[in-house]
């Protein structure tokens, strides 16, 4: 089991253990664990006149399972120069005796993340002794909150079941607070409201935490999960009240400031760059299109994200002489280049769809994790994510696709603005394949056209592999039929950049494919099978199913009926279509040729569990249809 | 005078016997006396030119030109002697992907190391000189692990990456530098500096030259070099990690004391091992005796099982982690009051116990197929980390440290290689502690089966196969599943049954499963694991037509294919020897015939002297309506050379190619 990931489940709050081990052993008999209690405390207050946070998580968790209790003897508590630790308690109760037991020495060291080349996360980590079936491993921390723009929400999804798990909010008369509930859709949350030396404290508890299973085609599951967002609005102090996060300006008001006085002197160095790179381009698309691949093709994506510059862009000239920066930092030169070739052109926030809110509803910093650049073209707003190899103007990345953007325009204007979902006929797969029977098999050409997102993954490919990694991408795109696909000569064009549109053609064998007994031919003629075996099992799956982008596959198989011979069956055609896809198979013979035509279109990004049966049900038909073979005779 | 080499050569061909051996002696020479050549202080030019890559390389992503090390033994006023290890690498960027490989450097912090020095740049293609700022160099832990890490400015295609570490390291006097990445490197050069007065053996492995020794002033130099490494490369059924260019070195003479005693032989490292288990305190002696007495393990137990007892207590009760977070997981006692242990301390508890359970062991240090083995000559006591312990009486082996093996199995890897024994002479001039080198024998493939025994039949409708499946694992095959059984929680256990079953059905209508014999401890006798159950599947079945089309090749599940390989560059290693036979046996739907049966025949084997040691056998009878196919496989050994590896892929693609077989079935 990664240490990691028991690692992040150990971070709440408090209680005594009313229920044995017995009794609780009884009721999660297929867990490892369970919390007893995960509570986390967040305490607002005033510091310096700011408002400031203090959260103090207490958690109990029982070892249930025999024989594994070792891997919940190491966890860490992770912290930052946002939530700097400043106290942590922890023992063992344990099993037999219920002593006490604490922990022994800690060990705190720079965190790493594959993500984040470098961040100034610290992860303190321990191991809790003794731990043995029915013992309890309780910690405690506490954490200082400097910056109260950005308090965590509190997810109910806490790794394995909670008996009760609660958050608490405790506010001060001089601060206001507002709240959102996320996910609840079962009712479970209970809120407590009261009045404490005058202080509002509200506690969320829910009990028996159950989480949902989780798949890798699900979204993120703040998407699903239940969990609580408490935001602070606004805060008295000596010179008065002033608003806090209560509006999409107010969220401005404080990214604007990061982005204040960036790219403000001239940088001969970067004009000259830009006129070279749009030098005898006569529109703005043209001009835009240029300076967005250089970007691409120039700055290296390497992110920084230390304590609050972790929000500030670098200039532009800078992210320029070092030829890298994350996406802030590209956000900066390709806003700057922009308006170097005369472009209106603005930085701009967003999230990307790992996160579940918009703007217009979450008015918070936990709305976005990303930042591009907006620009005005052709009487339209275009967005330029440099940190996006090979997307184009006409196709932003497909991971911010429906989102809100936030651009800024001045100090204090600013506009929201939508990231366009792509139609599924904008991402297409055209396929082609010739096909005649060998002596052992089948054997033909192939030739597949690529655009929209699927021509961009083909761009990424021939710009990141090498000669040899290349035959192997090819071969995963092309195999089909079986795992005795064997790739011959093969050809990859990159036949219009603008557009992303790329084309790869084969010569290809599959031995062992179709079947000749006597004087019959037999091959099914789907040989790829594209909507085989999607059905959801509905008991288990209790999670939405989430799609990179919408699209349209096309494949043509095109048997070449041998000398001598003639079709006596062919499947009958096919055509299912729902809210969710459409797919149709149809047969065609025409002269010497049998062409199966194949052809699916996705027409979603989400699909709900409430959809599970609708999206279910034609998929006996098209499993009893990709069952069936083409018969050829010999006349 | 020198004779040149063309002067030499052709005189040489007179001989014609002794061609091969003459040429490999002169081309010997010539490596050694290039090895002997090398520059020994790096070269930082202060204007730095661009250099131009050999032709070959052109279309790498990224070439390593210049990778030199420097292992120098200096005075320090403290401690008497330091080591300070210098890397200066020049990496040439061809393209947009080498940039992503090499715009971010990690260098290793060695243990007890500290950076004295780092220094970066990077020569843009148009020749401008980027210094890395000193600022911008960071520290991270991974896994355990300390680097220095930096992203280096400027960084494009065509251009150079430059840096030189230099490393301070408490005095050690064993080494190891590995000269093969994900990148091709055109030069690499290796320079160990020390007093003169100390002998180090030097050797160079796997195709890296070393020279001789040469004494310059106060000084003893040993240099080598090695040229065009290609890069590392992963393959299916391979270790390459023991076939990587590298040089070891360990300390054998200080000629300013006993000149003529070999140091730090094997013999003294069995010596400091025994020393080192054997010393315990009398508290921790107390504390493990009555530990050992808690386990309820009776003193007339037979020793074997003792053995299993101990392990299986052990092992299920302490949390083992590599390092310990503080001195307490290395401590016995501490360990017994918390059950928290590093691997180190892990293993120290276990031998205590055992000495307290008087069971006889002896300690052995496994040469690891998946790693650098150890050299009999060169006493490297830096290849030596874990341990396993190999029982006298049972002929056995246990591993410590691994939670997820018992006794006698251990990870196969450090099995069907050598080992170095520490072993105890009692004699009447008392006890002698030494090294020997000796096998590690691995399971015989007897042992380990992954065998199937499936009963088919269609349903009533003809649209569906019936199967009741029996997965029978043994040895090494039940060993990767066990662990699951064992440690996972009970809904996970029966989600993973349900994928094993699965694997062989292409369906997930799956009945009266049950599995025998999941616990560790069933490994001892080999109790067979066996999932069985009922499956019925759809996939299995097409039509063309008025004709059944059975694909009764994948009721094996899929097998792994190599039927476009690049070319072989490393020996085959199987991981463990085994064998697979499976049973498949298929009631003919009354009123129909198989067209085609005698695609089930499938016959490749190894032959060798009439011995057979690989290969894939599958045949049919048919008997009444009941098609019997039964498959042998076998693999008996761990390696196969590489001049195998034709038939070796033939045996795994009949495999492969069995899952291609498809019954048709038509109506008589």
């Amino acid at each position: 089991m990664n240490k990691s990931i028991w690692g992040l489940l150990l971070m709440l709050p408090l209680g005594s253990f009313a229920q044995s081990y017995q009794e609780i052993a009884a009721k999660y008999p297929n867990e490892p664990a369970v919390f007893l209690k995960y509570h986390s405390q967040l305490r607002l207050y005033l510091q310096n006149e700011q408002p400031v946070a203090e959260r103090i998580q207490e958690q109990d968790l029982m070892v249930l399972g025999q024989n594994n209790a070792g891997m919940f003897s190491r966890s860490a508590v992770y912290h930052s120069s946002f939530n700097e630790l400043t106290a942590l308690e922890a023992y063992t109760i344990t099993a037999d005796t219920k002593k006490k037991v604490p922990i022994g020495e800690r060990k705190t060291i720079a965190s790493s993340s594959n993500a984040v080349f470098y961040d100034d996360v610290k992860e303190t980590s321990f191991d809790f002794p003794s731990m043995a079936t029915g013992a309890v491993a309780h910690l405690k921390y506490t954490q200082f909150l400097k910056e109260a723009h950005l308090l965590n929400p509190f997810s109910y999804s806490v790794g394995v079941p909670g008996v009760d798990v609660a958050f608490s909010v405790t506010v001060p008369a001089e601060i206001e607070i507002n709240y959102i509930i996320k996910n609840d859709t079962k009712g479970l949350l209970q809120l407590k409201k009261e009045k404490k030396k005058g202080q509002t404290v509200y506690t969320w508890t829910m009990k028996d935490v159950k989480n949902e299973t989780r798949f890798g085609d699900a979204p993120d599951e703040s998407y699903y999960e239940p969990h609580v967002i408490v935001y602070i609005t606004s805060y008295t102090n000596s010179s008065g009240k002033h608003p806090f996060l209560n509006s999409v300006a107010d969220l401005y008001k404080w990214n604007a400031a990061f982005t204040k006085g960036l790219n403000e002197q001239p940088d001969p160095t970067l004009k000259r760059i830009t006129d070279s790179v749009t030098n005898g381009l006569k529109d703005d698309k043209a001009k835009a299109s240029a300076i967005y691949k250089w970007v691409q093709k120039n700055i290296r994506y390497v992110a920084f994200e230390n304590g609050l510059e972790g929000f500030r862009p670098r200039q532009a000239a800078e992210v320029c002489s070092k030829r890298y920066g994350d996406c802030k930092d590209m956000s900066s030169i390709l806003t700057q280049m922009l308006r170097m070739a005369g472009i209106q052109a603005n930085y701009t926030w967003i999230g990307t769809r790992d996160i579940p809110y918009q703007y217009s509803n979450v008015p918070l910093p936990i709305v976005d994790n990303h930042m591009i650049a907006s620009a005005f073209i052709n009487n339209q707003w275009m967005f330029l994510d440099g940190t996006s190899p090979n997307s184009i103007l006409s196709l932003p990345p497909s991971a911010i696709q429906g989102k809100q953007a936030l651009m800024g325009i001045s100090d204090t204007a600013f506009k929201v603005l939508e990231i366009p979902i792509m139609a599924s006929g904008t991402n297409t797969v055209v396929d082609s394949t010739f096909i005649r029977f060998t002596n052992n098999g089948i054997a033909g050409t192939e030739s597949v056209w690529y655009n929209g997102y699927f021509g961009e993954d083909i761009y990424n490919a021939v710009q990141y592999l090498d000669a040899k990694s290349m035959k192997d991408y090819v071969k995963s795109r092309l195999t089909k039929a079986s795992n005795k696909y064997l790739l011959n000569e093969y050809n990859i064009k990159q036949t219009a950049p603008a557009e992303k549109t790329a084309n790869i053609s084969a010569d290809y064998e599959i031995p062992d494919y179709g079947k000749k007994i006597g004087n019959e031919f037999y091959i099914n003629l789907n040989l790829g099978k594209l909507f085989n075996d999607q059905t959801i099992d509905t008991a288990k799956r209790k999670v939405p199913k989430e799609f990179d982008y919408k699209y349209e596959i096309t494949a043509n198989h095109i048997l070449e009926i041998p000398e001598g011979y003639a079709v006596t069956y062919k499947p009958a055609d096919l055509l299912v279509e729902n809210d969710f896809y459409k797919l149709s198979i149809t047969y065609k013979q025409t002269g010497k040729q049998l062409i199966a035509t194949q052809k699916l279109v996705n027409k979603i990004l989400m699909l709900q569990p409430n959809q599970f049966a609708e999206w279910n049900k034609p998929l006996a038909k098209v499993q009893a249809h990709y069952k069936e073979q083409v018969v050829l005779e010999k006349k | 005078m020198k004779l040149s080499p063309s002067f030499f050569l052709p005189r040489l061909l007179l001989f014609v016997g002794l061609l091969a051996g003459s040429v490999a002696v002169y081309a010997q020479t010539q490596a050694q006396e290039d090895a002997g050549n090398v520059q020994i202080k790096p070269d930082w030019e202060t204007s730095p030119k661009l250099h131009s890559v050999q032709p070959e390389y052109a279309k790498e992503a990224a070439v390593i030109l210049v990778d030199k090390r420097i292992h120098e033994y200096l005075p320090n006023a403290k401690d008497g002697l330091i080591v300070k290890v210098v890397n200066h690498r020049i990496i040439k960027v061809n393209n947009e992907n080498g940039v992503e490989q090499f715009n971010k450097i990690f260098l290793p912090v060695g243990y007890d190391g500290v950076y004295l020095d780092i220094s970066a740049r990077v020569i843009t293609a148009s020749g401008k000189i980027i210094e890395l700022p000193k600022d911008k160099i960071f520290d991270v832990e991974e896994d355990g692990r300390v680097y220095k890490k930096f992203a280096l400015e400027g960084v494009e295609s065509g251009c150079e990456i430059e840096y030189i570490a230099a490393q301070q390291k408490s005095l050690y006097f064993f080494g190891l530098e590995v000269f093969q990445y994900a990148a091709p490197c055109q030069l690499a050069e290796f320079s160990l500096i020390v007093p003169a007065h100390l002998v180090f053996d030097v050797k160079g492995y796997n195709g890296f030259t070393v020279g001789k020794d040469s004494i310059e002033g106060s000084l003893r130099i040993r240099t080598g070099v090695c040229r065009n490494i290609p890069e590392a490369e992963t393959e299916k059924y391979a270790q390459p990690t023991a076939y990587f260019k590298n040089v070891q070195y360990k300390l054998s003479y200080n000629l300013s004391k006993e000149k003529d005693e070999r140091l730090f032989t094997w013999d003294q490292l069995a010596q400091n091992v025994y020393t080192s288990y054997q010393t315990i305190e009398v508290g921790e002696m107390n504390a493990v005796n009555a530990y050992v007495k808690s386990m309820k393990i009776e003193e007339q137990t037979p020793e074997e099982k003792k053995i299993i007892l101990l392990e299986d207590y052990l092992k299920n009760k302490v949390s083992i982690n590599e390092e310990g977070i503080g001195e307490g997981a290395d401590k016995i006692e501490q360990i017994i009051k918390t059950n928290v242990a590093s691997h180190d301390g892990f293993s120290r508890l276990m031998v205590a116990c055992m000495n307290a359970l008087h069971i006889n062991y002896q300690i052995v240090f496994p040469s690891k197929r998946n790693n650098l083995p150890l050299d009999k000559e060169l006493e490297n006591y830096r290849l030596v980390d874990d341990m396993i312990l190999y029982f006298p009486n049972t002929g056995q082996f246990l591993e410590p440290t691994n939670i997820t093996i018992r006794y006698p199995y251990i990870q196969p890897n450090w099995a069907a290689t050598n080992g170095l024994f520490v072993q105890t002479n009692t004699s009447a001039g008392g006890q002698e502690i030494s090294a020997s080198f000796m096998t590690i024998p691995v399971q015989p493939y007897t042992k380990s089966s992954h065998d199937i025994d499936l009963s088919i039949r269609f349903n009533s409708t003809m649209d569906s196969v019936l199967m009741h499946t029996k997965q029978i694992f043994t040895g090494y095959g039940a060993w990767q599943f066990r662990p699951a059984f064992h440690l996972l929680p009970k809904d996970r256990v029966e989600e993973f049954t349900h994928e094993v079953i699965q694997s062989i059905a292409k369906s997930k209508v799956i009945t009266n499963t049950k599995v025998q014999n999941t616990a560790m401890t069933d490994g001892l006798t080999n109790k067979p694991l066996i999932f069985e159950a009922d499956i019925a599947s759809a996939d299995l079945i097409e039509s063309a037509g008025n004709k059944i089309l059975f694909k009764i090749g994948d009721v094996i599940g899929p097998q792994e294919q190599m039927y476009q390989e690049k070319p072989r560059q490393y020996p085959i290693s199987m991981e463990y020897p085994h064998v697979l036979d499976r049973t498949i046996r298929f009631e003919i739907p009354k009123g129909y015939t198989i067209k085609n049966p005698q695609d089930l025949n499938i016959n490749i084997v190894e032959s060798n002297d009439g011995k057979s040691t690989m290969g894939f056998v599958s045949k049919y009878t048919i008997a009444g309506n009941i098609l019997t196919v039964t498959l042998h496989e076998y693999y008996h050994r761990p390696e196969y050379p590489i001049e195998k590896f034709g038939i070796f892929q033939k045996v795994i693609n009949a495999a492969a190619d069995f899952n291609k077989v498809l019954l048709v079935l038509e109506k008589k």
